[in-house]
């Protein structure tokens, strides 16, 4: 929609100016999701919350798995 | 950085809220173990208000002792009936447990394909189960994320409404000394996430 294409552009810049710039959260978020060796128990995923998705349980994708091992480079 | 790889094309900026979301979520469900405290003392933050906040969090992280953080985390969070907050929004909304804002949550929940972990009895309205549902969301760990419409909704009705006046409470806590920064931090990004939704409006 026309609406959400204008404004989208203004939450992202935002949220790029708002901290991220470094990226170093990054670094943090991705490996406390994965973890190393422990990376495959829900468990250690949810962050011992014991959240999931409700279907299936966890569900590591090919996407997922891609996304954590590029973000790590 | 790049787009392609990410999962399910989640934009670099959702990953990142996702991460922060993440850091919290581990940071507030028990006590850092000296792998988080290794992790988080190597963030640097840039000059924003967030930034700073992170770039205080990681100071205070490398100067933590996993010791020193067992006892925090247990009088601020635990105690022997109950630690010196309540960080559930039930009891921030109505000043009960276990209140009409779980019931609320727990529809909105199922509603989005979230649940919680068998054997699990914490109520799913304690901030860092909350957090982790918002990093779940974006950071294609429960599927495709929901709509940015369903999430402010989400965040609406079961963070926003309550999850700053938890983290402002945290920072003055006389129990905290690491988590005062954790508290900053929390502040700060719900004020960003709460900024970044009114422009998605």
């Amino acid at each position: 929609m026309k609406t959400k294409e204008v404004k989208a552009p203004d939450r992202r810049d935002f949220l790029r100016r708002a901290a991220f710039g470094a990226g170093a959260v990054a670094v943090a978020g991705t490996s406390l999701s994965s973890g190393g060796a422990k990376a495959k128990t829900p468990a250690t995923e949810t962050h011992g919350t014991g959240i999931r998705a409700a279907d299936a349980g966890y569900r590591e994708t090919e996407h997922v798995r891609t996304f954590y091992k590029l973000a790590r480079g | 950085m790049r787009e392609s790889g990410c999962p399910y094309g989640i934009p670099e900026e959702d990953l990142l809220r996702a991460q922060c979301y993440g850091l919290l979520a581990r940071l507030l469900s028990a006590p850092p173990d000296a792998a988080v405290l290794t992790l988080a003392g190597g963030i640097e933050g840039d000059d924003s208000a967030l930034g700073e906040a992170l770039t205080a969090l990681a100071e205070a992280a490398r100067a933590a002792t996993t010791e020193a953080l067992d006892d925090e985390f247990s009088a601020l969070f635990v105690g022997v009936t109950r630690g010196e907050l309540l960080p559930y929004g039930s009891y921030y909304l109505t000043g009960f447990l276990q209140e009409k804002p779980l019931a609320r949550l727990r529809q909105d929940m199922e509603r989005l394909g979230i649940a919680r972990a068998q054997g699990v009895h914490e109520p799913e309205d304690h901030i860092a189960a909350l957090c982790e549902m918002m990093h779940g969301m974006n950071s294609g760990l429960f599927g495709t994320p929901p709509s940015l419409a369903d999430q402010r909704r989400f965040f609406d009705a079961h963070i926003g409404s309550w999850a700053p006046r938890f983290f402002e409470d945290l920072e003055a806590a006389d129990s905290a000394a690491f988590y005062v920064p954790v508290g900053r931090v929390g502040s700060r990004f719900m004020a960003v996430e709460a900024e970044a939704f009114a422009m998605a409006a």
